[in-house]
Parts: structure tokens; sequence; C-alpha cells
């Protein structure tokens, strides 16, 4: 087939493809060479994961997050809380939250920001979900105490409130706002237009309370795929992707790309399934956990497997947001001999291929992967498999693609280390452990603690960061129980802290990457002129 | 899945003008085949790739599972001759030894379309009535889908794994060879030399297996053989979608789907695989295409003359 | 004839019942619960007791499983398929958009295949077995055999990335049809010249075109007067189903390219174990598709007379 040919065909093609397209997509096309003084950009993001229905709907705000609507208090890129629609904010005695609203705000419809908008769609939109959400809020907790104050008094005694508004589902919607569809709040940004799974377009609010943004456009595209999200960087479709995986990054340094990354704000840990019945019983034993986490090269791990771009921080809960009690936790050190001691003493003995025995059974676990998808834990668990044969423990690897048959593993106890990530999305350290560890107290994942629950000591430490409303003292009671159930009882044993990386083009400027990225800012970034 | 029906509408040409059995037929048939130029080419890459999964333990020049991080994203060099992976495994170990299960799973599911789309397209074709409507309702509704499609949602619910997907396809896969199966059969069952058989004497089983057998296993053959490769390229897409082989086991579709996180740094994880698959798919079809031109007297005729 | 449709559409109904039960019947017998997949989807984090209270009566999830079934099977007979558990819209609309975004690749590359297909089978099967046939069967042949997903892959990095000269991914103007287009094109073509040369092949043995020949006519008037001609009938059919698999292969190729098509739409709902949009999928898929068969089947009795008269058989 000739040249000529084939280029009549393309033509012929892609007029069939216009013809069938509507004629609506242009505008994406001439993207490559626009004027800095244009100001708008294209964000690779993630899934489209919008809810558009019910008391859930987030559309434009979680997980991509357009800043069009924005919570009373805000997440600081180093877990703090700062003031974002309140002011400030000051406990009361026994169990109530005082909110001081910022003065002078309006909605992208020109209502004003009052106590009474804030009641309705965001206390009492939380309050119709089941159990009044992460902040436990009812029908009557929200009482307006004038224009610009609000009392807010949970059902249950939860001195957390300000840590846990920041994330953004307990934004400040517009009353009347439909969240699903077309959502109006405060932001820097206002909502254009959605095309699910395709696109989200916002642009600047001439009118924001703050600093006025400095782009006037933004249109995030889904690309669920990491892989196809860095092509779509590297051809010149967009200017900022969510999310590189670690393999990536070198690549995109080396081809002129910008790859900021934020300070550790999600971790990468195995639990061990203490309270398991045969076969699934082995790892009651502490000395072949604590065997497991003391084989495990964790600096060769983010080196090498992890290219780098994790950190070697044994902890579940990022160390920014636990201050300066971060160093109560120790984790364990990377000493294999020890580890074949350990499991030496345990009658754990060497068998012929290498595995070992006791009492004619063999030391095989069954390594579960994981929660956020099997996918994304790639190739964590054939390398762990590698590490933990060296000391004489085979590893079975399970892998499930999707969250319901993982959990199902975890609800029939299949398996005895389940690996998982997960990150911090809000400054209540104490959540994650309440509710996977915790038997003390209602809120807490029956299937997890079921696995997992470390026991009388744990809950004793952990209990009262529930009802500490010093935030300093709560981080101190989180170390502790952090330092308890790592060091100590081996239930969770860490690999790896992980960071938000973003990819960008360089003329991409003002963009501060954050370790949650539910909370990012587009109002700082800007497009620099010239190449 | 194209190949599949395209090459169930074009078999029945085998089928229906093949010759009664007779001696000596494997041998024309090779002797056919040997003449085919582009045939030989898939005989030899399905020779080859067999040979090398069957030999796999002695060829592989390294152990597939070591890992050795320092050593990864080794490019092609003596030691390593298609390079590393990103755990510092030896691709080429990999692909010799994921080649068995690769291949394995393709045949083994080939022929098991095969086998079933042939008893059960027999017993439609050949005992009529209630076994008839039953076969051919079940054969119209697999047939109703797109095959793919199909296979991709049985896979999604019954839930993810090799041998999942391997039922998942050969469940739906079978329908067009019954349907096929079914017509010959019937297309046979009224011909004279079967009613002749039968007044002289001979069982039912006896004239299905000398008489009506020899007619419609020819395009089975055929079928099956490129269906082995469309089998082939079905399971690694569905590896590639994530819903395919746990790790560490080596399988070509798998390699390939996790190479693609590594373009940048490791090509050859992407490369390799990929081209593996290539061969071994089209090493089938020129197989088939050669065996269906065998196996179709025109086309020998036509052979031989021009 | 009018007799003959109503019957394929008649038949349909036990066809698309039956489908239904296995589909719904295999989603909910399968472990996993999809309120907690999508409430911990929601929350980033394995979800809170009541978070999954709150999912499961968000999507319908309560009551026994034959309840459901009626339910279900009830609205969907209406063409109500039910509530997305990812996004929690209805069903239909969903489909029906991505079903518009698949048929905008799938229809070009159809056409694209032919475009490429018919002047190579033909060119193949009257040299049939010269060297310019046999280049072009094995070409043809490693077209069909081309993993499409690595194709993708391939061109990509080429084209997109080291050339810039088309979008990696996306659905955002003109260019960005251009990829998909091609790759998904590749197989049927390769499937539909071996389909154009054995079907003009068996034409230029007939009585006619022999005439013809006898008659003088040149060989170029011969093959496309008359050999092309009748060719077309089994060409159609092939088209027709080429088009249903060009939807179900759409799967991988939307995937690479993101594309909001079925196939992708697809593939995140066995992801997120979104059943009630899968049990759509399959059951739409097998309407359109049957519906497709239907027509191709009334083509080639238009195009082909003698068939109508075989139809009743």
């Amino acid at each position: 087939m000739s040249y000529v040919r084939k280029v009549g065909l393309v033509l012929v093609l892609a007029m069939v493809a216009v013809a069938c397209g509507g004629g609506g997509d242009g505008d994406g096309g001439g993207q490559a060479a626009q004027p800095a003084a244009n100001q708008e950009i294209t964000v690779g993001a993630g899934d489209d994961q919008y809810v558009r229905e019910g008391s859930s709907a987030n559309l434009a705000v979680q997980p991509v997050n357009a800043n069009i609507a924005e919570t009373l208090t805000y997440l600081s890129p180093t877990y703090e809380v700062r003031p974002l629609l309140a002011e400030r904010w000051e406990f009361r005695a026994p169990n109530t939250w005082r909110f001081h609203l910022r003065p002078g705000v309006r909605f992208h419809d020109g209502q004003p920001l009052n106590a009474q908008a804030v009641k309705a769609t965001l206390f009492d939109r939380v309050a119709q979900q089941r159990g009044g959400g992460t902040i436990k809020a009812g029908p009557s907790s929200a009482v307006v105490v004038d224009d610009l104050t609000i009392d807010f008094t949970p059902t249950a005694p939860n001195y957390r409130v300000p840590e846990q508004v920041v994330h953004p589902s307990n934004v400040v919607y517009a009353p009347g706002s439909d969240p699903g569809n077309r959502p109006i709040g405060t932001g820097p940004f206002r909502f254009v237009e959605y095309q699910p799974k395709e696109r989200l377009v916002v642009e600047r609010n001439p009118d924001y309370w703050g600093d006025e943004a400095k782009l006037s456009r933004i249109t995030f595209r889904f690309y669920p795929d990491a892989n196809a999200r860095r092509l779509a960087l590297e051809a010149g479709d967009v200017d900022i992707i969510l999310g590189v995986s670690g393999p990536d990054v070198k690549g995109l340094k080396s081809r002129g790309f910008e790859v900021p990354t934020s300070p550790v704000g999600s971790y990468e840990a195995m639990y061990a399934n203490i309270h398991g019945a045969p076969p699934h019983d082995i790892l009651q034993d502490n000395a072949v956990r604590t065997a497991i986490s003391m084989a495990i090269d964790r600096r060769e791990l983010v080196e090498n497997v992890l290219e780098g771009q994790a950190t070697a921080d044994q902890t579940m809960i990022p160390p920014t947001a636990l201050g300066r009690h971060r160093s109560k936790i120790t984790g364990s050190p990377f000493d294999p001999a020890r580890a074949r001691t350990l499991l030496d003493n345990a009658g754990w003995r060497p068998g012929a291929d290498g595995i070992r025995e006791k009492n004619g059974r063999k030391l095989t676990l069954q390594l579960v992967s994981g929660f956020g998808g099997a996918e994304i834990h790639r190739p964590i668990p054939t390398y762990l498999q590698s590490q933990l044969r060296n000391v004489g423990i085979g590893i079975d690897v399970v892998e499930r693609p999707d969250s319901a048959s993982y959990q199902s593993l975890i609800d029939s106890g299949s398996g005895d280390l389940f690996l998982e990530r997960g990150s911090q999305n809000d400054a209540n350290v104490g959540f994650l452990p309440v509710l996977l560890f915790y038997t003390g107290g209602s809120g807490a994942s029956a299937q997890y603690t079921k696995l997992f629950a470390p026991g009388p000591r744990f809950d004793e430490i952990i209990g009262p960061s529930v009802t500490e409303p010093d935030a300093d003292k709560a981080q101190s009671i989180v170390a502790d129980a952090m330092h308890q159930i790592i060091d100590v009882d081996h239930v969770v044993i860490p690999l790896a802290g992980l960071f938000q990386i973003y990819g960008a083009k360089k003329t991409v400027q003002g963009f501060t990457p954050h370790p949650s990225f539910i909370s990012l800012r587009w109002d700082g970034v800007s497009l620099a002129s010239g190449r | 899945m194209t190949v599949t029906m395209t090459g169930t509408h074009t078999a029945p040409e085998g089928g229906e003008h093949a010759l009664p059995p007779e001696l000596g037929r494997v041998s024309l048939i090779w002797r056919v085949l040997r003449r085919d130029r582009t045939a030989m080419i898939g005989v030899v890459l399905v020779g080859g790739l067999v040979a090398a999964a069957v030999l796999a333990p002695v060829l592989a020049p390294h152990d597939p599972n070591a890992v050795d991080v320092v050593r990864k994203y080794h490019p092609p060099s003596r030691e390593f001759p298609l390079g590393t992976d990103n755990l510092g495994r030896d691709i080429l170990s990999r692909l010799l030894v994921g080649a068995r299960l690769s291949i394995g799973t393709a045949v083994v599911a080939g022929l098991s379309i095969g086998l079933i789309g042939l008893v059960m397209g027999m017993i439609a074709g050949w005992f009529g009535g209630v076994a008839d409507t039953v076969i051919g309702r079940v054969v119209d509704i697999l047939l109703a889908f797109p095959l793919f499609l199909l296979a991709l949602g049985m896979t999604g619910l019954i839930g993810p794994g090799l041998r999942n997907m391997t039922i998942a396809l050969v469940g739906v896969a079978w329908a067009g060879y019954a349907r096929i199966v079914r017509s010959a059969v019937l297309a046979e069952r009224g011909k004279p030399y079967v009613e002749a058989a039968r007044a002289a004497g001979a069982t039912e089983l006896r004239i299905l297996r000398k008489h009506v057998l020899p007619n419609v296993v020819p395009p089975v053959i055929v079928l099956t053989t490129i269906d082995m490769g469309v089998v082939l390229l079905a399971i690694s897409g569905l590896s590639f979608l994530g819903l395919g082989v746990k790790p560490p086991t080596a399988e070509w579709g798998s390699m390939l789907a996790e190479g693609r996180n590594y373009l940048d740094q490791g090509p050859q994880m992407t490369i390799f695989p990929g081209a593996a698959i290539f061969l071994m798919v089209l090493g089938f079809n020129l197989l088939g295409d050669g065996l269906r031109d065998a196996l179709d007297p025109r086309a020998s005729r036509a052979l031989t003359h021009g | 004839m009018k007799r003959y449709v109503g019957r394929r559409i008649l038949l349909l109904i036990p066809t698309l019942f039956g489908m239904s039960i296995l589909t719904f019947g295999v989603s909910n017998l399968t472990p996993g619960d999809p309120a907690f997949t999508f409430a911990s989807r929601l929350a980033n984090r394995p979800a809170t007791p009541d978070e999954v209270a709150q999912a499961r009566e968000d999507l319908g999830l309560e009551g026994g499983l034959v309840t459901r079934y009626v339910r279900w099977a009830g609205n969907a007979v209406q063409g109500d398929l039910g509530i997305s558990f990812s996004t929690r819209l209805p069903v239909r609309p969903e489909l029906v958009q991505a079903a518009k975004f698949t048929l905008q690749l799938a229809i070009p590359a159809a056409l694209l295949a032919l475009l490429i297909a018919v002047p190579t089978g033909v060119v193949s099967a009257v040299r049939r077995n010269r060297p310019a046939d046999q280049v072009l069967r094995v070409l043809s042949l490693a077209g069909a055999s081309m993993p499409s997903f690595w194709l993708a892959l391939l061109l990509v990095v080429l084209l997109a990335v080291n050339y810039s000269l088309l979008p990696a991914a996306g659905r955002a103007g003109t260019e960005s049809y251009v990829l998909p287009i091609v790759t998904l094109a590749l197989a049927p073509a390769a499937v539909l010249a071996r389909f154009t040369r054995s079907a003009v092949l068996e034409t230029l043995t007939t009585e006619y075109v022999v005439a013809a020949r006898a008659k003088g006519a040149g060989e170029a008037v011969v093959v496309v007067r008359h050999a092309l001609r009748n060719a077309l009938v089994p060409l159609v059919t092939a088209v027709g189903n080429s088009l249903g698999h060009l939807v179900g292969g759409a799967a991988v190729v939307e995937t690479v390219f993101v594309w909001p098509g079925i196939g992708r739409l697809m593939v995140e709902a066995i992801l997120q174990r979104d059943y009630p949009v899968i049990a759509g999928i399959v059951l739409y898929s097998g309407a359109v598709f049957a519906v497709i068969s239907l027509v191709v089947d009334l083509l080639y009795a238009v195009i082909d007379p003698r068939i109508r008269v075989g139809s009743d058989a």
C-alpha cells in the first residue's frame, strides 16, 4: 500500500471521526503552544470517582478537589490545622466546638456565607449520613449562635472535630446547591462543566474572599491508568499529573519535567493475622512476627524496588502528623541473623528445601495483596517473598484485583499477612488505628479487629485518644499506641512511608505538593511565560 | 476474538468437500503442507516455541524467579540475552518458563473448546429432538453476545485468575464449534452412503465413527489450531486488564502487563513478552491456514495444478 | 419474510432472560460485599460499619437474592437497569453514553478495516499463490496475530511521546481518534482481507465468471464487475460480525487510550463489583449484537435474492 493511499485513509478516518464526534470535541486540540497570558492549564487526574447522588454526593470535591467548595478548616501539607472558612474555633466543655466564621465571604451565586448556611449544608447534610459521618453529627448537633458563630455538639464524645472537618467530605455548599451536578461553594474556582469519566472544567472566581486565583481556567482530565497519565504529560496533552509511579520519576526528570513530591502521607504495611484458625494460626506466635519484621531490608526495598520514591519510615501515621512524638516508634532493625535465631528458638528448624518446619508443618504463609488494589502493591509481594525465603519463611502470594474479594478474605480470615496501603487524609491521627485495631468502643471495623486487634494493652493506651481535647496529648497517646502495635506486638509490620508524587511541565509555577491530594490547592498555581 | 467467528464462517468449505477417510491421510496432508511455504513458517514457529517451552528447565540460563534488585533493568547482554526486569530477574528465563503456562493454557483451552464443541455438535446434529433443542438454545444464547465481552464479564463474575479466565473462555467459545459441527453432521446424515451403511446393518456408533466423524473433524482441527492463537491473545488481553496470573508466576500476558509500568526504564519488559505472544499466535495462525488448505481438496488440487 | 423477522425477535427474549439470570446470579453469588467496596473506595480506607450500612441502603442491597432479582429484572424490562454502584447514577444513560463513544471508534475502525481489506484481499485472490499473495497473506495473518495492547503501547510511545504527533490518550479533539481507531482496525482488517480473498476465489471459479472471461472481458472487469460483486454477500456478514467484535475487543484498546467507552466501563465495573453495570452491559450488548446479526441477515437477503427462498429452512 502506497504512502499516499495511507495518508488518504487517515484523512477519511478523521472525517468519519469528526462526523461521529458531533463536532463538540475540538476545544481540547491546540493546547501545545499556549501563551502564558492565557493562564489555563490541564490537569491529568486519576479515576473519576465522583458520587453524583445521595448524601455523599461530592462532584468536583473528592477525590479530585477543584477548590469549588471549601471546608471550615484546612489541612496543611505538614498536617497542621489552619483556618479557612472558620477564622478560629474553641472547645466548650463538655463536648461542643464553637466555630467563628470568616466575615464577608460570599458563595459563587452571591449568597452570603453565614451560620445558617453552614448548619444546613455542612452539619445537617452530614447528619443525614448513617452515624453522622466521621464527625458524628446528629440532627440537633448544629446550633446557630449568631450570624457568624455556630456551635457543633457531636452525638458522641468527639474532641477531634476541627481535625476532622479539614476533610473535603465536610465542605460547605451554597444553600440550594446541587452537590452531585452543579456544586456552588465559596472557593477560588467556579464550576463550568463536567463530562463523566472525561473532564471537569472550572474557572476563576473573580469575587473570591482571599487572593484571586492566578489561573483563569483548569480542565481536569481523568486517566485511571498511571501509565496513560504519564504518557499524556510526556506527549504534552496535560500540564500537571496527580500521581506518578516511582519507576517513572527518573524518566520524567530526564525529559525535563518537574517531579514535585509531598511529605510522607501514606504507608505500605502488612497486618499479621494473630487470631487465625489453622492453617492460618502460625502468626499467633510473636517470635515469628518479629522475625518477619527483622528479615526485611527496608532500605533496599525503598531504594531499589520502590525506585527511591518512598522512605524507610516504619509507621502507619505520617511522621509529620505525630509532631514531636514521632520518635516513640522505633521500628525493627534489618537483622536476618537474629530473625533466624528467633525462628530456631521458636522451634522452626530449616527443612530440606530451605523452608523451615516444625512438627512436620512447613513455615509457609499466605500473603494477601491488598487494600487499594493488588495492582498498586506490585512488585512488593514478590520482593518480600524473596526476602523472607532467606530466613526460611515461604510465602504464597494471593492477589485480588478488587477490594470486595480482598475484603472477603479478611472476613473469612483466609490469610496470614495482609498487605495494605493507607493514607492520612485529615489531622485526626488516631482515626485509623481505632478503626482497624481498637476493641474498646463502637465504630471499629469488626472484620479488621477480628484478625488484627492486639488486645487489652493496646486498647488501654489508645482509648483515651478519642476524648483527649488537646491535640499534642492526643498525638502522644497515638504515638504510644503505634509503638505498642508496631514495636512490641508486631501486628503491624510497616514497610515504607510513601509520599505523593506529581509531574509537571517546567512552565507550571506555584504548585504545592500535598501528601493528601484531596486537600490540594490550585489558587497559587500559575503558568510562566516564555519557554 | 475476531478470528474465531470469521473462521466459523469459512470453515465449512473444508468440511463439506472433505474426502472419505483413507489411509495415509496424515502423510498426504503433510505432503501438501510442506509445499506451502507460509504454513512451514507456522510449523517452525509452533514447533520451535513448543520445544522451547518443553525444554525450558534445560534452556533457561537463570532461575526465572531469582530476585536480585541490584541487577535490575539490565539491558540485553551476553549474560542476560533479553535483559532483566524491575526485580533483576532474567527475562529470557521467565519467557521460557512462562511459555509452558501460556502455550499450555492455549493448547488445553483450544482442545477443550474443540472437543466440547465437537461432542455437543454431534449430539445435537445426530440425535436431534430434545438434545438438539436444548443445545441449540444454549448455543444461541452464547453466540448472541460478543465473545470477548462475554468472556470478560464471566471472568469478572467468577473471579479473576488464569484458571477462571480459561474456564470462562472455554465456556463461551465452544458454542461456535457446536453450530458448525451440527450443520456438518446434519449434511452427512442425509447422504446416501450413510443410508447404505445403515441398510448394511452398521450400528449408529459405527456410522458416526466411520463416516461422520472423519468429515467433521478436519474443520474442527483447523479451527482449533487457529483458536489456540486466539485464546492466547484473549488470555494475555485479560491479564493485561489486570484479571490474570498472580505474581511471581511467569506468564507472557502478565509479564507484558507488568512491563508497561516500566516502559521508561525497562522497555525490554514490554517488548519481548509482546513479541513472544505475537510469534506464537502467528505460528498458530499460519499453521491453521496451511492446514485449511491442506484439508480442503479443492485447494490442494489447485496447488498441484497451479 | 415478516414472520422470519418476527420469529428472530421473539427468540431473543428467552435468550436475554437466560442471560439475565446467569449474570445476576453469578455476580451475586461471588464472595465480597459491594457495599464495603463502594464505601471503602469513597473513603480511600477500609470503611467504618456506619459507612457500609449507609452504602448498603444507598445501593439498594437490602433484601434477599430473589427479591432483588425480581426487582432488577422487572425494572430492566422497562429499560431501567438500576443504579450504578460507583456513581449511583442510573446505569442506562451511562451505558448509552459509553456505547456512543465506543461506536465512534468501532464504526470508523470497521470502515478503515474494509478499506484495507478489500483491495488486499482482491489482489491476493487474483495473484493467488504468487509471491504477492503469499506476502499479503503472511502480512494479514501477522495483523491478526498482533496483541492489540502491545501494538497500542508501541504506537503511543513512538508517535505520541517520541514525535508528539498525536495525543497519547484521552478523548479530546479529532487527533485523539487516530491511534485508537488504527489499533482497533488492524485485527479486523487482517481477518476481512483473508475473508475477501477466499470469497473472491470462490466466485472466480463459478460459471459466469468463466463465461465472462470466455467472452473476452478484461481481467479487471471480471474481478470488479463479477467476482467482487458476488463476494460482497459473505463480506457483509463478516463486517457485521466484525462490528460486534470490535465492540468486544475495544475493552483493551479503550483501557490503553483511556477512552470512556463500553469496554472500559466493563473493566472498571468488574474491578469495582459494580454488577448492575456488568449485567446491563452484557444484556444490552447481547440485544444489540442480536439486532446487528438480524440486520446482516436481512441485508444478505436483499443482496442475494436466492437466500430468501431458503430462509425458512
